[in-house]
């Protein structure tokens, strides 16, 4: 609009004007601005006069645009027809309005994207390892049975004797069944090959509810001593090594060099425990005069079927009276010891609770983040389009009908983004459990199914619908005046409030998410970087068994491992070699009562330890320090005296401060194993285990036929190992070497757990972080862009530009304040609940607080920071001619 | 007296102009008297939506004018209070003026 001088108001304060005004005043209320515009411009000038339009328009813009809305009350207003058409016309009106201005939906589709898809496949694996039952018919009936030792933990195994009373006297047990593992050599192919067995006995099949694919299961008569040897092959071991030959059942094969008649093959969907990937099962038998019919051997593995009706605690508080029976009735073996189940699911994979528990609470902020995100940009939409609602309003559009609008508007990028997070989801599942291997313990088990898909669906209506609450609302309390305000440079206090809030959330749960993370990583890198008590470093051990087949007496069992040793010591780069049966982070556990002779025999409380069957040198190839005394030499032997050495741990337990060397004890039915020396104590199979009391043997004194390998050299470990494949196998092409690792591989695998938990927290951490960046941004920026004026002002008045910056990144800090307050509450509330996972650091970590609360700081102020340059470069003048 | 016929204060102000203005009363005006008397921001818009709610009322009566025989003369549209509008503001203004008959409220204007 021109008038005689030239002057022109500001064009959108104009357009505001036009906007708000009833059509028939609309002319008049023109001219009278314009009579007072041209008024001051002559007085005061240009700028000024510009200055008291906009702030004379925007005061004018709520009565005027009340009266305008009153007026189209009064009007008859023009009836449409509700229902789906119009709903569909929504729809339609939203997908136009997205492709006009597409960066909002956008946004909203790639933050429900990636908040579903994260969602998704957290809730895939949880729902695939923790909530789904084994894959077993009555699986949820089964419980292993293990050993409360006296210390209170639980040994995973049992003794034999004490297996056979508890499976006679626990009537709530339906079967019980033993077993053991026991890897056997195969010769089929050109190479002896190792091969996972699983000796079991013939209860095995019934608590598993195993089926024969081919032939039959194992039966009693198998186990009979001189029986026929047996075994049945697991579906995919028979498909592997015999390519599904139908023929083979009936016929035999060599196992351990001794003929073996498969008598069966296992269905494909058979479920094996303890390990995941079985080959074959043979028949587990006891010799009569074995240690393995010591009660306090705990070395059988145990499971049993609760009966129908029959609780975990029924059938606990059983277990728990035969045990005690037992324990007064051989108080020697069996004092302190007593049983214990636990469900078989719990024995998988773990805890379950705690970690649901963490996984629901970490998606459910990430969730919330997503959607406070999302419900930011729906609100911002609807504000830089409150004028067309004011204008659907006073046209007669009902709140009802505007809020319907909003809704939609919301679900159809949340729609989209839920089905695009779906497409994902299986490929960060994939991730997972490619990443994690081990920490998933039922990985194969892991897939976006039925119940996934629900979940996401209602997910994403929650979502959808959590995120339009804010302008839902607005838009219910749709008085014009609030809303055609929009242009009011000061900000409308709803929306100030509305972003208020989300920023809040955001850095609180931020915070709560980054917290744990970093707790948990703590932990990890605590446990990482603590000693196990020995030198890992440059160590590979590996696993060889000696089948009595081929090496009737334990003097020939020995004399091939003297060859073995023997020839792993020319490899090049070799230091060490020796061997041992306890091996840390490898295998676990043979554990037994002895006498100490000093006090004699104490019954029920004689002292217990591990047993480690060891080779000379073996402390060396561990890199386990001698304290006192001295280690195994050649001369240990079985014509010499016999000797042990202790862990610290167990000479502390024994002998308290006095010098345990040269004491004598009985073990094993023998006296006088004389105490020569003293090792340090090492972690057994956790890092955050405590360590154990251990009695270490000569094994030329005891002899085993299973033993580990362990080789200490500074040569890469690959070509350490292919050596010793290549000269074990010089030696004897029919043994083969297992479970091959060097001891720092053994140990990060031991952190499985503790790692997948640090990641995952990380994740969904970082993520949030990523979420809250886009969300803060997106906040500062608007409101940047809603101050531009007021900046304008300001720097038209003389504020630097530095000044302009520093206030848009302190008013950032001041809101985000807020929100580091209730994040400081419930980072505290999720290290409590974390506390069950923690090693070493404490659930209220200051430093690893200050430390987070210190990164948001720097974040918000960062992603403050880019809006706040751009502030900075508002030149004034455009600032104030225009939006 | 009939629900409806309470005025609001700034109605109030708005007759009040408008029995002082006379035959010159229009947006601009209006605002400029209540702002230099009253000492009170009044926004053309408010007032033009005032004067809109009073005619609705029938305490005043609009005029259009045609635009001004001068170089860039423009419509206006003029406000005259009615006799109902007076009897009102008399009404309301008295009623006022009861109430706060012998009350002290203090010296600052």
């Amino acid at each position: 609009m021109t008038n005689a001088r030239g002057f022109n108001p500001p064009r959108l304060a104009v357009r505001l004007l036009s906007i708000v005004s009833p059509a028939e005043d609309r002319p008049y209320v023109l001219a009278d601005f314009n009579v007072e515009f041209e008024d001051r411009a002559n007085r005061s000038g240009l700028a000024a006069a510009r200055v008291w339009y906009w702030r004379e328009a925007l005061r004018s813009a709520t009565p005027l645009a009340a009266r305008r809305a009153h007026l189209a009350r009064m009007r008859p207003t023009v009836g449409t027809p509700g229902g789906w058409n119009e709903a569909f016309g929504d729809v339609r009106y939203a997908l136009r309005l997205s492709r006009r201005s597409p960066l909002a939906p956008l946004a909203i589709v790639a933050t429900m994207t990636l908040g579903i898809a994260a969602t998704a496949a957290v809730f895939a694996a949880a729902n695939g390892v923790l909530l789904r039952p084994l894959p077993f018919p009555e699986s949820e009936r089964v419980v292993r049975l293990g050993t409360v030792v006296p210390n209170g933990n639980v040994a995973p195994t049992v003794a034999y004797p004490d297996a056979l009373d508890y499976r006679r006297l626990v009537h709530e047990f339906s079967a019980l069944t033993l077993f053991s593992r026991n890897d056997v050599t195969l010769q089929h192919g050109p190479d002896p090959e190792n091969v996972r067995a699983l000796e079991v006995d013939e209860s095995y099949g019934r608590v598993f509810s195993l089926k024969p694919a081919l032939g039959r299961l194992l039966v009693a008569s198998d186990s009979v001593l001189g029986a026929q040897r047996v075994a049945v092959l697991s579906y995919g071991f028979w498909m592997r090594e015999f390519g599904g030959d139908r023929s083979l059942v009936g016929r035999t094969i060599r196992l351990d060099d001794e003929p073996v008649t498969v008598v069966g093959v296992l269905s494909p969907d058979a479920y094996v425990f303890p390990r995941e990937s079985v080959d074959l099962l043979t028949p587990l038998a006891v010799p009569p005069h074995s240690y393995m019919k010591n009660r306090g051997a705990l070395w059988a593995g145990a499971a049993a079927k609760l009966r129908p009706a029959v609780s975990e605690e029924m059938a606990q508080r059983a277990v728990a009276s035969v045990g005690d029976m037992l324990s007064h009735e051989y108080p020697v073996s069996n004092h302190g010891l007593s049983g214990r189940i636990r469900p078989l699911r719990e024995v998988v994979v773990g805890s379950v609770r705690p970690m649901l528990e963490l996984l629901a609470a970490a998606i459910v902020a990430v969730l919330l983040i997503a959607c406070v995100n999302v419900a930011n940009l729906i609100l911002g939409r609807a504000q830089a389009r409150s004028r067309e609602f004011a204008v659907r309003s006073a046209l007669g559009g009902s709140p009802a009908r505007v809020r319907r609008q909003v809704l939609i508007e919301a679900l159809v990028p949340a729609v989209i983004g839920s089905v695009l997070g779906l497409v994902l989801a299986p490929v960060l599942v994939h991730l997972l459990v490619a990443v994690y291997p081990d920490a998933l313990p039922r990985a194969d088990e892991i897939g976006i199914g039925a119940p996934v898909v629900l979940f996401v669906m209602a997910a994403t209506i929650a979502a959808a619908a959590l995120s339009c609450i804010p302008t839902a609302r607005r838009v219910t309390r749709f008085d014009l005046s609030g809303d055609l305000r929009a242009g009011n440079g000061s900000g409308m206090r709803g929306e100030r409030r509305a972003s208020r809030v989300l920023v809040t959330t955001q850095v609180a749960m931020s915070l709560a998410l980054l917290f744990s993370a970093s707790l948990l990583g703590e932990t990890l890198w605590r446990l990482d970087q603590s000693r196990p008590g020995f030198d890992s470093h440059r160590t590979v051990a590996f696993h060889v068994y000696v089948p009595a087949s081929r090496y009737r007496t334990v003097a020939e069992a020995n004399g091939y491992y003297d060859r073995v040793l023997d020839a792993v010591r020319t490899i090049p780069g070799v230091n060490v070699a020796s061997t041992t049966t306890l091996l840390p982070f490898g295998n676990c556990c043979n554990f037994d009562t002895f006498v100490q002779e000093d006090l004699g025999d104490q019954g029920p409380k004689n002292p217990q330890a591990f047993i480690s069957v060891d080779g000379p040198g073996f402390e060396r190839a561990l890199g386990i320090p001698l304290l006192r005394g001295r280690s195994f030499t050649a001369q240990d032997d079985s014509a010499s005296a016999r000797v042990v050495m202790l862990n610290a741990a167990a000479a502390k337990a024994m002998y308290g401060i006095r010098d345990p060397i040269g004491q004598l004890i009985s073990w094993n039915g023998q006296p006088h194993w004389r105490v020569v020396g003293v090792l340090a104590s090492t972690h057994l199979m956790e890092l955050s285990d405590e360590q154990k009391p251990v009695l270490y043997v000569p094994e030329a004194q005891a002899g085993r036929r299973s033993r580990y390998v362990v080789v200490r050299g500074d040569a890469p470990a690959n070509d350490v190992i292919a050596a010793a494949r290549a000269r074990l196998r010089a030696i004897d092409p029919t043994i083969a070497l297992t479970d091959i690792a060097t001891m720092d591989e053994r140990i990060a695998s031991s952190l499985g757990a503790e790692r997948f938990r640090a990641v995952l927290m990380a994740t969904l951490g970082a993520l949030a972080l990523a979420l809250a960046i886009v969300g803060i941004y997106g906040v500062v920026a608007y409101s940047v862009s809603r101050r531009t004026r007021e900046i304008g002002i300001r720097m038209a008045l003389g504020e630097a530009s530095h000044e302009v910056r520093l206030r848009v990144v302190t008013d950032a800090l001041r809101v985000a304040s807020a929100g580091l307050v209730l994040g400081f509450g419930l980072a505290l509330l999720g290290g409590k609940w974390l506390s069950s996972f923690l090693v070493g650091v404490s659930p209220n970590d200051g430093r690893l607080l200050a430390a987070t609360v210190a990164l948001l700081v720097v974040v918000v102020a960062a992603t403050a920071y880019g809006p706040a340059r751009r502030a900075a470069k508002v030149d004034p003048m455009t600032a104030l001619r225009g939006d | 007296m009939p629900k409806g016929h309470f005025l609001g204060d700034f109605e109030m102000l708005v007759l009040a102009a408008l029995v002082r203005l006379g035959d010159d009363a229009y947006a601009v005006t209006i605002k400029h008297d209540i702002e230099r008397r009253a000492k009170r921001p009044a926004s053309l818009g408010a007032i033009h939506a005032g004067i809109g709610r009073l005619s609705d009322k029938g305490f005043v009566a609009l005029r259009m004018s045609d635009p001004l025989p001068v170089q860039g003369g423009r419509a206006r549209k003029y406000a005259r209070i009615t006799a109902a509008g007076r009897r009102a503001l008399r009404e309301s203004t008295s009623a006022v003026a009861r109430m706060i008959e012998g009350l002290e409220l203090g010296t600052r204007s």
